[in-house]
């Protein structure tokens, strides 16, 4: 036996607080993370808009920069707290590249630190990168709910269907009340 | 006693069976499947001695994972590469400009895009290491670089936590990912200041890049510094480059002259600010160029500059020209960047870097 020195870091123990249901709609602020990637997030977070405050609920939408500098990296982060501080709910997409789904989960996450309810928002094919990274943040049971795919190239009329037809599931991933 | 923190692990087989320890670390998770040199404790503390750092000296927080990498990780990991200890203040230096924000490393490890840091060496350290810039200087000639640039793959994999399939999505990869682009300036033939003086950076330094791969740009008349700059900017501002895309904001784009073509382009273009000029010119495509479906989604991104071209960059400062490479001429060499991502450049001294976060 030869005895050699681990490259990989100790993995730290999860223990992070469980996703709690988002309980009653009526009168909360649902606060919804748009991107700069997926024209189709947009117009499903705009059905989804419509739905919520048909529901008795308000919404705040935030729209995630992509930094070019230390400046903008700031605000964004700036930004980003108020989001948190406003919103009751969070709903964090989308999940649908690579990268993308990286930054959608890591808000969730943040999200979910604070303490908030949340939903991070996937189509198919990248369900399994949401969850793993979900779960090397601490929290294996995220709240997350997929979309199909491919969902982006899709008609406007059809992207904005699919959006109206997931919005009960929506609400079951969410654990909220009407 | 041991100054290291990390875990020890009992392995099968004697301490010089590389075969069998490269079975074992690929069986862990821990390798990319080429051979391993096994970490041994004295073999980590002599390369953490040569980075001049301590061993639990953080070099900044890698990602998906989440991690911190350490002097420590870094070692070890460069210890299985098969990276000399004397390359250690590159490969802090390395790490230290990976994890800085605006290269994005989180989104450069997760996407589903082929980039990989690639490393572009500047000052007397090229020599010491042996990095190369003349014949081959982006990939073939042997020394040391391969297994410099794997270290900081391995650091990817095994701290970072970036596993093709799971937490990495790139759809096809590229050889760079395996032992990384680790090249350097011939800065004794170029006509202008090195690119890390040109990044405000004297000295000793390393310029990281994402990168999508290498691409040859052949002209076999190349009469003249106008015409070489027209070839090289058609051939980057190509339909697929990442930043012609409507979802990328930025994206920095590297262009490799070789010397012969440098001291032509030069005698027309003294200037570099006039060279990433005529590029910038270059690297745009007719709205019309693009396929109907296309053109509503880079209109409604305000990709459509006036003269109805979309344009690969920004600004001119958005292309970074180095000078390496054989001087048998005909070729240039293009690095297509990553979108929303931005190089980053650290002198090897480790007092000039910001704190890891």
């Amino acid at each position: 036996m030869t005895t050699v020195v681990s490259p990989q870091p100790a993995v730290a123990a999860a223990g992070k607080p469980k996703c709690s249901p988002v309980g009653a709609l009526r009168g909360r602020t649902i606060g919804l993370r748009r991107d700069r990637f997926w024209l189709s997030w947009d117009w499903i977070t705009d059905e989804w808009a419509k739905a919520f405050e048909a529901d008795g609920a308000r919404i705040v939408i935030w729209r995630a920069p992509v930094g070019k500098g230390d400046k903008e990296m700031v605000e964004g982060g700036e930004e980003y707290a108020r989001f948190l501080h406003e919103a009751d709910v969070v709903v964090s997409g989308l999940a649908n590249c690579g990268s993308c789904t990286l930054w959608a989960i890591h808000d969730a996450v943040g999200a979910l630190d604070t303490g908030l309810p949340t939903v991070a928002v996937s189509s198919r094919h990248f369900e399994p990168l949401a969850r793993t990274l979900a779960a090397q943040r601490g929290h294996d049971d995220l709240r997350l709910q997929v979309m199909p795919y491919p969902i982006e190239g899709r008609p406007e009329d059809e992207v904005r269907q699919i959006a109206r037809d997931h919005y009960e599931s929506l609400l079951a991933v969410m654990g909220a009340e009407r | 006693m041991s100054t290291l923190s990390q875990e020890r692990v009992e392995v099968g087989g004697e301490i010089e069976d590389v075969v069998e320890f490269s079975a074992e670390a690929l069986a862990k998770g821990w390798s990319d499947g080429l051979p391993c040199v096994p970490p041994t404790e004295e073999r980590v503390l002599a390369h953490i001695a040569a980075s001049g750092l301590p061993p639990g000296h953080a070099l900044g927080r890698l990602f998906p994972s989440g991690a911190m990498c350490t002097v420590e990780l870094l070692a070890v990991n460069a210890v299985m590469a098969g990276a000399p200890p004397a390359s250690m203040p590159l490969l802090c230096a390395a790490v230290s400009a990976v994890t800085d924000p605006a290269f994005d490393i989180a989104g450069v490890n997760a996407t589903t895009a082929s980039v990989v840091p690639a490393l572009v060496v500047s000052g007397p350290v090229r020599d010491v290491l042996g990095i190369p810039h003349k014949h081959s200087a982006l990939g073939g000639e042997a020394g040391p670089a391969p297994a410099i640039g794997r270290a900081l793959r391995l650091v990817m994999r095994n701290v970072a936590g970036q596993v093709a399939g799971r937490t990495s999505e790139s759809v096809f990869g590229q050889p760079g990912r395996v032992v990384g682009i680790v090249t350097a300036e011939w800065t004794e033939e170029s006509p202008w200041p090195s690119l890390g003086e040109r990044r405000g950076v004297p000295g000793d330094s390393v310029t990281a890049f994402g990168v999508l791969g290498t691409a040859n740009i052949l002209n076999s008349y190349g009469s003249s510094g106008a015409e070489i700059l027209e070839v090289i900017g058609k051939s980057l501002a190509y339909m697929g480059n990442n930043n012609m895309d409507h979802s990328a904001q930025f994206a920095h784009q590297v262009v490799a002259l070789n010397p012969v073509w440098a001291r032509i382009v030069a005698a027309e273009f003294p200037k570099m600010e006039d060279v990433q000029e005529r590029l910038y010119h270059h690297c745009a495509v007719p709205i019309e160029s693009f396929p109907e479906s296309l053109r509503g989604p880079l209109e409604r991104a305000d990709d459509i500059r006036e003269d109805g071209r979309v344009y690969l960059m920004d600004s001119p400062e958005d292309v970074s020209v180095i000078v390496h490479g054989g001087k048998g001429s005909l070729h240039a060499a293009m690095l297509p960047g990553m979108s929303n991502h931005l190089p980053v450049t650290r002198s090897l001294d480790p007092a000039t870097w910001p704190p890891a976060s």
